[in-house]
This record gives C-alpha cells, sequence and structure tokens, in this order.
C-alpha cells in the first residue's frame, strides 16, 4: 500500500505566479493546494488556500485567539480585489510555504499520519530529486488504505 | 576609586550596554551581568555568593509574583476582552471617545495590574474594532501602551519600579495614591490632549460600520463568567488590603500572594498551566539585577557616588528631585526602567544614611521613570508589544511615528510634573 498508486495528475504554479492567477487556477480547477515549481518541475513551494486568503483576512483574525464573539463580520465580508491595490504584486514567492517532502513509496497509513500532524488535506507527492509527481488527498488516501484492509490484502 | 571599583563599574556599564543593543534577551544580558559580577568578586574578595544572595528583593519577587497569579487567572476568563468591548460599544463609534473609552479602561486596570498583559489583551480587540469600523488601529494602539504606562504610576503595584521603591521605602499603598495618582491624572489629560492634536485628522473621521462595532457579543467573549466574577472579587479584596497595609502591617507581597492562594483554591485551575504562564523571566530578570547591583554596592562604588552628590541634595534638594526626575525619565526611553531603578536604590538610600531627607527623591524617581518610558518605542515593555503586535497589521508604527508623538507626551508630561512637583514640594517631601 504505497502512495504511488492513488495519486493523481497535479496542476502547479511558478514563484512568479500572482495571486490574482491563482485565484482564477482555484476557480477554474477546484484546487485547494498549489504546489509552486521551478523550471526543473523541483518542488520549492505549497500555496494552501489559508496561505492565499490571508491575504484578505482581517488582522484580528489572527491576533484573537477567541472570535465567537464576533457574531458578524459585517462590511468587512464585501472586499474586492480592487479594495487591496497591493494584491497585484504579491506572488506566490511571498506566501508560499516550505513543502513537506513525500515521496512515491511512502505508506499509505504513514502518508495519513503526516496529513493529520501537519492538518493538510492533500499531500504533495515528488520522487526521489524532489521532481513533483502528484498529488493525493485525504479522502483518496482515507479510501485507499481502508479498501485495502477491508480486502485484507495489498491492491498493488 | 580602587580596582574592585573601577572593575565593578565597568561589568555594570557592559551589562547595561548589552542591554541597550538587545542583540540577546534582556534576562540572558542581566544574568550574564549578575554571573560576572558575583565570578569577580569572589576574586577579588569584595562581593561573595551569600553577598548577592540577600541583594535579591524578595517582597519585590513575591509582589510581583502574586499579582502575576491573579492576572493569569482573571486573563483566562475573557474579561479583558469583555472589558474592552463594553467599554468600545459605549463610543457609538466616534473615534475620539473611543480613544478616550479605551484609553481609560487599559489605564485603570494598569493601575492594578501589570501593563504587559493588560495591552497584550486589550490591543487585539481594538484591532479588530479599528478593522470593523474601518479607521487606523495606530492611535488607538499607541494611546494604549502610552496610557497604560501612565496608569501604572498611580499605585503601588501599576509598575515594577514603584514595586521596588514600595519595598525599600515601607511607603504604603496610600502615599502611593496620595503622592503619584494626581500626578498621574495630569499626565493622562495632557496625553489625551497630545493625541487630540496629533491625529487630529484620524479622530475625526466618521467611521463606517458602526453596525459591525455595536453588534460584537461581550457576553461571548467573557467565557468564564463565574470564575472571572470569583478573581474579581479576590482581586477588590486584594486592593482593599492594600488599602488597609499601613494599619494592618502587612506587605503587599504577603497580600498579594495570599490573594493569589485563595483564588487558585477557588477556581482550582490546571496547575502546570497556569504556573508556566507566569513570566519568569521577569522574574529573573529582577534577580539579575539586583545581584548586578549589589556588586556595585559592595563595591563602595555607589557610596563614592552618593557622597558626591551629596552636597547638591543637601543644599538645594528640589534642583536635585527635577534634576533626579529627568535623568529617570531620559534614561527610561533609551533603556528599561526597571535596571536604572534598581541602580538608584542604593544612591538614595545612602543619601539618607548621609542625613538627608530623601522621601522627595524617591517620589521623584517614580515619576521620572513612569512617565519617561513613553518618549520611544523601546521605553517601556507595553510600547514594545504594542509595536510588535502592529506589525502583524497592515499599517506598522515605525519608530519615527512613535518618536513623533512620543518625545511630545513625554517633554509635556514631565514639565507639568516638574511644575507641580516645585509647587506641591512640600507634600512631595513627606512619606
Amino acid at each position: 500500500m504505497i502512495l504511488k498508486h492513488y495519486m493523481k495528475d497535479v496542476i502547479s504554479v511558478k514563484a512568479s505566479t500572482t495571486v490574482r492567477e491563482a485565484a482564477s487556477l482555484i476557480i477554474e480547477k477546484r484546487a485547494g493546494t498549489l504546489p509552486v515549481v521551478d523550471d526543473n518541475n523541483t518542488l520549492i513551494g505549497v500555496v494552501r488556500l489559508p496561505n492565499l486568503l490571508k491575504v484578505f483576512m482581517p488582522n484580528f483574525v489572527s491576533l484573537l485567539d477567541n472570535i465567537d464573539f464576533v457574531v458578524d463580520f459585517g462590511s468587512l465580508e464585501e472586499l474586492h480585489f480592487k479594495d487591496i491595490p497591493e494584491i497585484e504584486n504579491i506572488t506566490m514567492k511571498k506566501i508560499m510555504e516550505k513543502p513537506v517532502l513525500i515521496y512515491e513509496d511512502c505508506g499509505l497509513l504513514r502518508a495519513f499520519a503526516i496529513m493529520d500532524k501537519y492538518n493538510f488535506m492533500d499531500l504533495l507527492i515528488v520522487d526521489k530529486k524532489s521532481r513533483l509527481v502528484g498529488i493525493a488527498s485525504r479522502v483518496d488516501i482515507a479510501a485507499g488504505f481502508l479498501s485495502a484492509s477491508m480486502n485484507g490484502g495489498t491492491l498493488t | 576609586m580602587t580596582l574592585p571599583q573601577i572593575i565593578a563599574l565597568v561589568i555594570f556599564i557592559l551589562t547595561f550596554v548589552l542591554l541597550l543593543t538587545e542583540k540577546v534577551h534582556r534576562t540572558i544580558a542581566a544574568m550574564l551581568g549578575a554571573s560576572v559580577m558575583v565570578a569577580t568578586g569572589i576574586i577579588m574578595k569584595f562581593y561573595f555568593a551569600e553577598d548577592a544572595l540577600h541583594t535579591v528583593d524578595f517582597e519585590t519577587l513575591g509582589l510581583l509574583l502574586g499579582m502575576m497569579i491573579l492576572v493569569r487567572l482573571l486573563q483566562q476568563t475573557g474579561f479583558f476582552q469583555y472589558a474592552a468591548i463594553v467599554t468600545a460599544k459605549k463610543s457609538r463609534g466616534n473615534a475620539w471617545f473611543l480613544l478616550v473609552f479605551l484609553g481609560a479602561t487599559t489605564s485603570v486596570i494598569s493601575m492594578f495590574l501589570d501593563n504587559v498583559t493588560t495591552v497584550v489583551l486589550i490591543a487585539p480587540v481594538t484591532i479588530l474594532i479599528a478593522e470593523m469600523l474601518h479607521i487606523s488601529p495606530v492611535p488607538f494602539l499607541m494611546a494604549e501602551a502610552m496610557l497604560s504606562n501612565i496608569g501604572g504610576v498611580a499605585t503601588l503595584v501599576g509598575d515594577p519600579p514603584n514595586v521596588i521603591i514600595a519595598t525599600v521605602t515601607k511607603f504604603t499603598f496610600l502615599d502611593f495614591i496620595t503622592h503619584l495618582a494626581p500626578m498621574s491624572l495630569i499626565a493622562w489629560v495632557v496625553t489625551l490632549i497630545v493625541f487630540r492634536i496629533v491625529f487630529r485628522k484620524e479622530l475625526s473621521l466618521k467611521p463606517k460600520n458602526i453596525k459591525g462595532l455595536m453588534s460584537l457579543d461581550e457576553g461571548k467573549a467573557l467565557k468564564d463568567p463565574k470564575n472571572a466574577r470569583i478573581i474579581l472579587i479576590v482581586l477588590s479584596f486584594v486592593i482593599i488590603f492594600f488599602f488597609l497595609q499601613g494599619l494592618l502591617h502587612l506587605t503587599p507581597a504577603f497580600i498579594a500572594l495570599a490573594g493569589a492562594s485563595l483564588a487558585l483554591l477557588i477556581v482550582r485551575p490546571p496547575m502546570e498551566e497556569t504556573i508556566s504562564h507566569v513570566e519568569w523571566n521577569v522574574l529573573l530578570f529582577f534577580a539579575s539585577l539586583f545581584i548586578c547591583v549589589g556588586g556595585l554596592k559592595f563595591s563602595g562604588l555607589l557610596e563614592l557616588f552618593s557622597s558626591g552628590i551629596v552636597g547638591l541634595a543637601r543644599e538645594n534638594l528640589l534642583l536635585a528631585d527635577i534634576l533626579l526626575l529627568w535623568v529617570g525619565a531620559i534614561a527610561s526611553g533609551i533603556i528599561d526602567n526597571i535596571p536604572f531603578t534598581i541602580a538608584m536604590v542604593p544612591v538614595i538610600q545612602n543619601l539618607e544614611e548621609l542625613g538627608i531627607c530623601v522621601s522627595s527623591l524617591w517620589w521623584a524617581l517614580a515619576l521620572g521613570v513612569g512617565f519617561g518610558g513613553n518618549a520611544t518605542p523601546i521605553g517601556s515593555t507595553a510600547n514594545v508589544i504594542i509595536v510588535s503586535l502592529s506589525e502583524k497589521t497592515k499599517k506598522p508604527i515605525t519608530f519615527g511615528l512613535w518618536l513623533r508623538i512620543g518625545i511630545p507626551v513625554m517633554l509635556l508630561t514631565c514639565f507639568f510634573i516638574s511644575l507641580l512637583f516645585i509647587i506641591f514640594f512640600k507634600w512631595m517631601n513627606t512619606p
């Protein structure tokens, strides 16, 4: 039960991709995790939805540990791209995180454990030379593990 | 000067320089200074480990520890956020009222509780409210830091320098209120006037989305109303006992620690977690500074210094007071006011031994180091915290911006306070 057999093809962005371009990509492909690669397809960073939406998020959200009493964001909900002029200059390089490298031969249980620890929704999978080869979602990995366990054997 | 005195002075100055450069955490700098001072003292036979232990003022540490535990317990209930929201809503979205109300809340809480905790908890709510109203949080944040410092000057427990002065002088809580609270009130008004003038544009803007502010649910901010009530009751008792302290012959440290014990007994929080949130590094910083300054004292250098200035104090005590107030104020803008206070304590004590009536010097010291910290973003821990919080927002407070408001605030408050000091000199020279 290794990750290689459960991963899917993945779209990637470059470090120079802007927030606007990334947003279009997310809307079009319904992607929640954008791998950032260099010209050799080496994985150099990850942009997840929280990294991207942080640009739009009011500052108090990260500063307060309890926001239950903010029952209505009011006019803060009505935020447009044009309200944040600096957004055109924000590239993936600025908002991306360091990737956690997961290799193709990683076991499914370990893969799920890593997602759980880091609170990831998707895992990006690389080959031995850190080149991006695919993506697997939480559901892909969990379903793969569960069905293999239920059938009492490996699905390889 | 003898050789040990020169070396002790060099170690002391190097410690201050290390504190000033902020190359390492201030507690590490102070611990290093203390260790080197004791090591040198042992080698040169003027300061031994037992002496060093006796220089640590456990009264001061006990009072701080007791109040830190109470603050931690209160913090967990969400009371600070609750208080900030309730007062902010009273402003009904008017920016100037919002500044005054939030400033008043911060000041009043800072009079009795740790300034840093107060601003750390109120500032994020302030940023929230400013974002809701689409106004800049900068004037509000800066006002909170400065008014918290000013509120702290008013009482014995408000600010660490006052705690130190109280333990060495045995001035009571009431002495502090009667001598410093009126001065604090004047400084408070002066500061708000400066803010009104400097930020007249920001503060007269008509805020949008007042509905957003009014929809904040303070009830949901107060996560644990039952314990909040209990801790506030205990805290009220602690404050009442502070007032009766002279009458009952109790030390503030005992009152604070007894209050903390009582609150812990009733609330029964997870102890490991509660205690780990006590600011141990602040307590270590204090202890290390006491030890470092103790070396200077034991080398005989501070006596030398005191006998140098005793002439001035004897001839013109008022001039000495005003001088101390301003030197203290300027020093506090550049360096933490705690080391300056700890260094001045033995000097003033020596002057007392030389027959000077030193009460007014203690008050001048408290006022100077209390108000001086407002001048720069590094002048007090509250300022440092506010600046670093603002760096997480879209409008960080720059060093220059702080100086543009902080220096006028500091100069004007110290000017008016000096004036009052001169007028009421007779009163200031009583305990």
